[in-house]
């Protein structure tokens, strides 16, 4: 089992701690809401160093990043996008955001359960080309900070204006030394991830401990990660999608620009003239909808639940999932099984909050 | 983490309280405690009949879905309505105010088979 840098730390904190994807993480130190409303108040901290770093760099690194990318990465300098890899079938095989680091580097933040395939990929594109690209994951801590008092917080370590690290955009920060940071996160939140070496994570995780005090600042787990993502109906890769949906199933034509070739494209274009699968978010009034559970209209099954929890936000239960074309409208009333009864819900627009 | 003396005890991590011909029925502080925040209950009608080891109803966290079951044969004759909107009573007071069910036991024999609370601390360690 793999361990970030920070294990000692979070077992010190009195962590809870899960398997997850090969790693040994924290699922929460308090517990799962209160962290998840600590977020959505005030501000909180993860370690997700088991998140993949992939650095991608040449003069033919971009070439390479838009035969594999279906986002259009020809993009300024410290710009980020979320962006899809598809197979050859247009089928996801991770999601991830990439920062254009220089004019020929790209920063690459796949899935920790599918780095290596995801690598291999990307090596087999570079196949006679001018590229380097390596694998540094175990080179580096990833720490999140989210929240609306995120910045605030990070000010107290660093002269960097914080405010001037805008959403999907990045920049070196001097935090007594430079890191790599980000504009993004998986919450939904105003925050930042933070990229640096495993030494000076630990340093960084302390300080924001610290400062974030005063700011009601919480270490938070994979509990309410998965909570928070799931309340902006954001896809978790694995669960959502394992290499069997295509980005137009889910909900995410905006990460796919024609205007490049890459893998999986004309199935894409065959796809988009076609029906197919979408997936929705629907609300429960008490009971919980969760992974695998089906979905019914007039009792034939028409879609199944792929993410499903309480929302600590909005005290009720929420679902994600993939339902035939024929039903999968906003507004369409379905059954959800839970448990051999059926369960009305509602199709509604995502995010849920 | 709490086990209550004066309550009986099941493998499944129910405890048992004698009230008279009737039992009440919960969840011990260790099973609330690993479950973490219980947010959704699910109560079995009052008159139905179960039996010892019947699945009685569901407890689910944020995270995970639990079944708990019946520790003796007899009738649900009350259940407890305020979990309904105040799951988490369950985590807050495991051994009162986030009690789930009253059975009227028909064999009073099968409470002498439970665990004591030795028992139960004794079986936990073992299995920990």
């Amino acid at each position: 089992m793999k361990h970030t840098p920070l294990f000692d730390i979070h077992k010190s904190l009195g962590a809870h701690i899960v398997e997850f994807a090969g790693w040994e993480m924290p699922l929460y130190y308090s517990n799962i809401i209160e962290e998840h409303l600590a977020v959505r108040k005030n501000v909180g901290i993860f370690d997700v160093s088991h998140m993949g770093e992939i650095d991608v760099s040449g003069k033919d690194a971009l070439e390479v990043m838009q035969k594999v990318q279906t986002n259009d990465l020809d993009m300024p300098v410290k710009k980020c996008k979320y962006t899809h890899v598809l197979n050859d079938d247009g089928k996801i095989v991770d999601d991830m955001i990439v920062t254009r680091t220089g004019e020929n580097t790209f920063f690459c933040v796949p899935n920790a359960a599918t780095v290596e395939k995801i690598f291999r990929i990307f090596k087999d594109a570079g196949k006679g080309k001018n590229v380097k690209i390596e694998n540094l994951t175990d080179e580096y801590v990833c720490l999140a900070v989210q929240g609306r008092k995120s910045m605030e917080v990070l000010q107290k370590l660093t002269k960097h204006d914080m405010v001037q690290i805008k959403p999907f955009w990045g920049d070196w920060v001097d935090f007594g030394k430079t890191c790599l940071v980000t504009g993004t996160g998986y919450t939904g939140e105003r925050g930042c991830e933070i990229f640096t070496d495993n030494d000076f994570g630990k340093i960084i995780w302390e300080k924001s401990l610290e400062a974030g005090k005063k700011y009601g600042l919480k270490p938070c787990g994979l509990g309410c990660r998965d909570t928070l993502r799931l309340e902006k109906g954001y896809l978790l890769s694995g669960q959502d999608f394992h290499e069997d949906r295509t980005p137009l199933e889910t909900n995410a034509a905006w990460v796919v620009k024609y205007n490049h070739v890459f893998t999986g494209k004309d199935s894409l274009l065959k796809q988009k003239e076609e029906k197919h699968d979408k997936f929705v978010g629907f609300i429960t009034e008490k009971s919980i909808p969760r992974y695998g559970y089906k979905i019914k209209k007039n009792n034939e099954t028409v879609g199944i639940v792929t993410s499903g929890t309480m929302s600590p936000s909005l005290r009720k239960g929420i679902g994600l999932g993939y339902v035939k074309p024929e039903y999968n409208n906003i507004g369409e009333k379905l059954d959800v099984v839970i448990r051999d009864k059926n369960v009305k819900v509602e199709i509604v627009k995502l995010p849920f909050i | 983490m709490e086990i209550k003396k004066d309550l009986r005890y099941v493998k499944t991590h129910e405890w048992v309280k004698v009230e008279g011909k009737n039992v009440r029925v919960g969840i011990s502080s260790y099973a609330q405690e690993k479950m973490t925040d219980i947010v959704y209950v699910e109560l079995p009608e009052v008159g139905k009949e179960v039996k010892k080891g019947d699945e009685l109803g569901v407890l689910e966290s944020v995270k995970s879905v639990s079944e708990f079951y019946s520790p003796v044969t007899g009738k649900i004759v009350d259940v407890n309505k305020n979990l309904e909107n105040s799951p988490d009573l369950i985590n807050s007071s495991p051994y009162d105010d986030g009690w789930l069910v009253i059975i009227e036991a028909k064999d009073k024999t099968e409470i002498n088979e439970l665990l004591s609370a030795e028992e139960y601390e004794k079986q936990m360690s073992e299995t920990a």
